[in-house]
This record gives C-alpha cells, sequence and structure tokens, in this order.
C-alpha cells in the first residue's frame, strides 16, 4: 500500500535527544572537558558522545524513522524495531559514558561497561540502518534524497564499527600491538565518518526533500551523478587514508588532501542545487524552519574552509576544533533544530487533525506554533554558536562557556515552543479540538 | 508492445562519415507519448543506451542479417500507484471535480482534496494534479472509504491523483 503513516516513536527520540543537547550544553557551560581539558579527554569523550550520539544521532534517527516512509512513499519496513532501539541505545549511550567517566576517574565502573555500551549501540544501531535501508530500498527507483541516505547509512557503519573497536582498546579487553596506532589513525576516520559522512550526508539527502517541499522548487535538474561520486570517492579517500600511512609513510595526507578537496567539491554541487531551487522557488516567504535550515549552510561552508586552513597551518589557531563546533552546533544542529521546529508541529497537527479534516473547521500548521518567539530562539542560538566559534578560534574559554549557556537557553525555549505545539496549546480555542480530532500524547503518537 | 515505432536508419550518414547523435536525439525529441524509435546500425550504439535511460526510454535489440543491429527504444511506463481498495480506474465516470494543487506546499493539497470530497456525492472522481505524491493522504482516503490511482507525469513533475468517493461515513 502507498503512503506513509505517522511514526510511533519519533517523538520520544526528539525527547531523549533534547534532554541529550540541553546536558551537554550545560556540561560545555561549566567548563566539563574541551578546551579545559585535552581534547582527547575522558571528559570530552563525555561531552561529544552526549552530543554526537545523544542529541544528533537520536535526532537523526528519529526524524528517518519518519522521513524516510515519506521519501520512498511505502510502508516503513521493520518498524518494530523502533522502540526497542531507543531504549539500546539510552542504556548503550549511558554505559558507554559512565564507562569514559570512570576512564577519568570520575566513576568506579569496571572499564568493561564501555564495549557493552558499544555492543548495544551497534546492535541498535544496526537496526535502525536495517530498516532504513529496505524501506528506502522496497521502491523500484530511488531518488537523490533516497541515494544519499543509503551512502549516510553506510559511513554510519562504519563510524560505530571503529568507535564500537575503540571501547575495547580503552577498556584494555582489546590489546595488540597496534592498538596505539590503531586509536591514533582511526580517531579522525571514526570523527569525519560521523560527522561528514553519516550526517551530514544524510542531512543533505533529507535537506533535498525538504527544501524542494516547502519552498515549491521543482525537484529536477539536481546533479546527481556528480555529487554521488564525489561524496562516494571523499568517504572512500577518507577510509583508505591510514592504511595509504602504513604502505607509504606521509602519504596519509596526501589522500587526506584529496578527500577534503572531494568533500569541497561536492559540497560546491550540493549548494548550487540549493541555490538553484531558492532562486525557482514558487513560495516566494520563506517560512522560519526553510531560512533557519538554509542559513545553517553557511556553517558547512565556514568550517570546511576551516578544515582546508587546518591542513594548511596546523599550528596557527584552533582551526581544527572551531571547524568540528561549526559542523556540530552550527550546520547539523542548526539544521536540526530548524527541521524539528517544522516536523514537530507538522505530524502533531496531521495526527491530531487528519481524522476530521474537510469535515469541521481545523487549524493550520503554522497556527499550532508562534514563529515571533521562534524566530527569537534561533536568533539567539546562532548568537551563540558564533560566539562558540570565535571563542575557540581565539582561545577564549569564557567566550565559550557562555556560548554553550546562550544556546542551552536558545534550545530550552525552543523545547518550550515544541512542547506547547505537542500540546495545540497555541491553537485557537474554538477549534483546537473539534469532535473527532485526536489529542495527541507528549512523547508518542497514538497508534493507529 | 503497443508502441508505434518510428524509424531512423544512421547507416548511410556513417558511410557519409557523419556522427548521427545529432539526427538521433531530434528524432527522439520529435517522438509523441506512447511513441517509440526503431534505430538501425551497424553496430551496438552501447552509449546511446544511458542517454535514453535518462530520458525515459528502455530498449530492445536484435541483431540483423549482415552484422547490423536494431534497436527498438520505447518510452517506460511510468509506474501507476492506485489503493488496494480501487477497482479498475478506466470504469469510473468523468471527473466531477478538477484541482490544481500544484502551487500548494504540503499540507494545503491534503486539506483541499478531503474538503473538496466531503460535499460530492458517491460514487463521483475527483481529479487533482499535485506537485509530489500525498504520502500522508493516501491511507486517510481509504480509512474515509474512498479509492484512488495516481501516477507522475512524463516529466516526473505533476503527480495526478483520480479519486472516488466511498459511500463510508464513519
Amino acid at each position: 500500500m502507498p503512503g506513509a503513516p505517522i511514526s510511533r516513536w519519533t517523538m520520544s527520540y526528539f525527547a531523549v535527544s533534547l534532554v541529550c543537547l540541553l546536558s551537554g550544553l550545560a556540561a560545555m557551560g561549566s567548563g566539563f572537558g574541551f578546551p579545559s581539558g585535552d581534547v582527547g579527554a575522558p571528559d570530552t569523550l563525555v561531552v561529544v558522545h552526549l552530543l554526537a550520539i545523544g542529541w544528533l544521532g537520536l535526532l537523526f534517527c528519529g526524524a528517518l524513522l519518519q522521513f524516510v516512509p515519506v521519501l520512498a512513499a511505502a510502508r516503513p519496513r521493520f518498524a518494530s524495531v523502533a522502540a526497542p532501539a531507543l531504549v539500546m541505545l539510552v542504556f548503550g549511550l549511558s554505559a558507554l559514558l559512565a564507562g569514559f567517566l570512570s576512564l577519568g576517574g570520575r566513576a568506579g565502573f569496571d572499564l568493561a561497561i564501555m564495549p557493552v555500551g558499544a555492543a548495544l549501540l551497534v546492535s541498535a544501531f544496526i537496526a535502525l540502518a536495517v530498516s532504513y535501508a529496505a524501506t528506502i530500498l522496497s521502491r523500484p527507483e530511488i531518488d537523490l534524497s533516497g541515494k544519499l541516505v543509503l551512502v549516510g547509512l553506510v559511513s554510519l557503519l562504519v563510524t560505530i564499527a571503529l568507535g564500537a573497536t575503540f571501547t575495547g582498546v580503552l577498556s584494555g579487553m582489546l590489546s595488540t600491538e597496534w592498538s596505539a596506532e590503531l586509536l591514533l589513525r582511526g580517531l579522525p576516520v571514526h570523527a569525519f565518518s560521523g560527522v561528514a559522512g553519516w550526517m551530514s550526508i544524510t542531512a543533505v539527502g533529507v535537506s533535498y526533500r525538504l527544501f524542494s517541499m516547502f519552498m515549491l522548487a521543482p525537484e529536477s535538474g539536481f546533479s546527481t551523478r556528480r555529487l554521488i561520486a564525489g561524496l562516494v570517492a571523499a568517504l572512500a579517500m577518507l577510509w583508505v587514508s591510514p592504511f595509504a600511512a602504513l604502505a607509504y609513510p606521509g602519504a596519509d595526507v596526501a589522500v587526506e588532501w584529496i578527500a577534503v578537496a572531494l568533500f569541497a567539491g561536492a559540497l560546491f554541487v550540493y549548494l548550487s542545487d540549493v541555490f538553484r531551487m531558492v532562486r525557482s522557488r514558487r513560495r516566494k516567504t520563506l517560512e522560519l524552519n526553510t531560512l533557519a535550515g538554509v542559513g545553517s549552510l553557511v556553517y558547512l561552508l565556514a568550517a570546511v574552509v576551516m578544515v582546508a586552513m587546518h591542513q594548511l597551518f596546523p599550528d596557527t589557531l584552533a582551526f581544527g576544533p572551531a571547524a568540528i563546533y561549526a559542523l556540530a552546533m552550527g550546520w547539523l544542529s542548526g539544521l536540526g533544530l530548524a527541521q524539528l521546529y517544522k516536523i514537530v508541529p507538522f505530524v502533531t497537527w496531521l495526527e491530531a487533525y487528519g481524522p476530521v479534516m474537510g469535515r469541521a473547521a481545523v487549524p493550520r500548521v503554522q497556527d499550532l506554533v508562534r514563529e515571533s518567539r521562534g524566530r527569537s530562539w534561533f536568533i539567539l542560538y546562532h548568537a551563540g554558536v558564533l560566539l562558540g566559534v570565535a571563542g575557540l578560534l581565539c582561545g577564549a574559554e569564557l567566550a565559550f562557556h557562555l556560548a554553550a549557556w546562550v544556546e542551552f537557553a536558545a534550545v530550552a525555549g525552543l523545547a518550550v515552543e515544541l512542547f506547547h505545539a505537542r500540546r495545540l496549546g497555541y491553537a485557537p480555542a474554538d477549534i483546537r479540538l473539534p469532535k473527532g480530532a485526536v489529542r495527541p500524547h507528549l512523547l508518542f503518537a497514538n497508534q493507529i | 508492445m503497443g508502441f508505434e515505432y518510428k524509424e531512423l536508419d544512421v547507416r548511410p550518414l556513417l558511410q557519409a562519415g557523419v556522427e548521427p547523435f545529432v539526427e538521433i536525439m531530434t528524432a527522439v525529441d520529435g517522438l509523441g507519448p506512447g511513441q517509440g524509435l526503431r534505430l538501425l546500425a551497424p553496430f551496438k550504439p552501447q552509449p546511446l543506451f544511458s542517454v535514453m535511460e535518462r530520458k525515459g526510454y528502455l530498449y530492445e535489440l536484435s541483431e540483423l542479417e549482415g552484422g547490423d543491429f536494431e534497436v527498438r527504444f520505447f518510452p517506460k511506463k511510468p509506474e501507476v500507484l492506485a489503493s488496494e481498495n480501487a477497482d479498475d480506474a478506466d470504469n469510473w465516470p468523468d471527473p466531477m471535480v478538477e484541482l490544481d494543487l500544484t502551487d500548494l506546499d504540503p499540507p494545503q493539497p491534503m486539506v483541499k482534496i478531503l474538503q473538496a470530497l466531503e460535499s460530492m456525492p458517491e460514487g463521483t472522481v475527483l481529479f487533482a494534479v499535485l506537485s509530489r505524491e500525498p504520502v500522508f493522504l493516501f491511507p486517510e482516503l481509504v480509512k474515509r472509504g474512498h479509492q484512488w490511482v495516481g501516477n507522475f507525469d512524463k516529466a516526473g513533475t505533476a503527480f495526478r491523483l483520480m479519486i472516488r468517493r466511498g459511500g463510508a461515513k464513519p
């Protein structure tokens, strides 16, 4: 049967992910981990994984649960994995973080808790990836968005395979002569596969569809082949770079350069596609979510420039950390928050009013939010991110901490707005719940 | 296969030393819907296959006597989607209501369609053009007892949807 149902557990994923984002920002604001501590210090690992798995990972997985069936216009395959996967992700992440805290002497768990957590995380991510891939592949023809999501899923598998191996090394359970080498060479690959591969490519894939959908821009004329070929080649370079170093010492730098150049080329193709969509759109005034989403692309561009600067001048300014921060907090989180601001009211509206649509007067989707408030929170959020990037570049720790609290306030404000949307709090009272409408639960969708 | 074929023999062109690509593309662009192209060539025109596939054509290849090839290019059938409860749409009456919803962003098309259906008598048909598949509308239509069939146009830029009003009024 063609058509997509409302995903039952997406809101649960979103709720947990927002809690993780707020916790991560509070930790950053309190001076926990980098830059007060070392980049690779256990405290930094706690913050990084709280944000990468807890916030972005859960956000993306939750969004894909809803989005992949829309993309494929098909019912989701293996949809029953969603709830158990969420439970495993929460327990797996908690175990991993407990392990990092113990590694840093802040807690006293046996370090074996790390690989145990990793096993839970790997199982959950694989289950979800299989479900998404099977749904996308159920259609005879796969569009650009679908292909990009598939490439992103492959990167996810590489990321978690490396991450799980590291937990073996860090806990001392996996100890060979090349353990130290593996950590050293594998860590950048792990980080970039996660941020640039899994999350950025997936986000790009999803954004093609969302941008064209909400800007009413034609979904044709994209440079599909060039984009996919560039990204696959870039990822391949990223993944062979450690082996290149083993074969020819020093060759990894050249391979990394090729990877950066290929990523930059793919980014150029993507940005020109987005630019064309913006120009040929039929909807002239853009909504807040589209504006904020397109705006977050600026960080993507800035991050690629900073990565290149880092390669050129590794010792001048903190380009590397600033690039990662711009990617994670500016591009991925900025786009993520912007789309949350659309998806939550949209899905809530659909669930609440779908059954009575056309039979009774119902609010419009935009009646479920107050865009003026949302706009203020987005401006505040991006002010925080800019301050954070500047703080990192100049080594101003206080500015970095302050930036985290500014972002915290903005995210908390947006979370309250989303709460109101779920509760239909802004809907005009006379048509809030016409007869036959369904009041949505806060944290999950009603079984239909 | 029920296609009407135009014929193009590129053998004389090649013999005269002329590159036939432009000629072939001109012929393809002149094809109407439901029309195919019969191409006669002295070799397998391998690079042409992917070009034609992107233009929405599949091919059948047969070798002629003397080593030449005949390629028949025919249009891909756009995939037709239908609700599981849909009977043969060829027997449906002409649409009573026609809506052009290509300039509305989601979820407006869904709202307009469900609104229009409410005021239509049972058994009548609504025709709508949208800029994409209304994936959330499909389950709602079936839940309300309506039948639907739909497909993308050849260029893939518009989704055409026919809905037959059901009788159920839950």
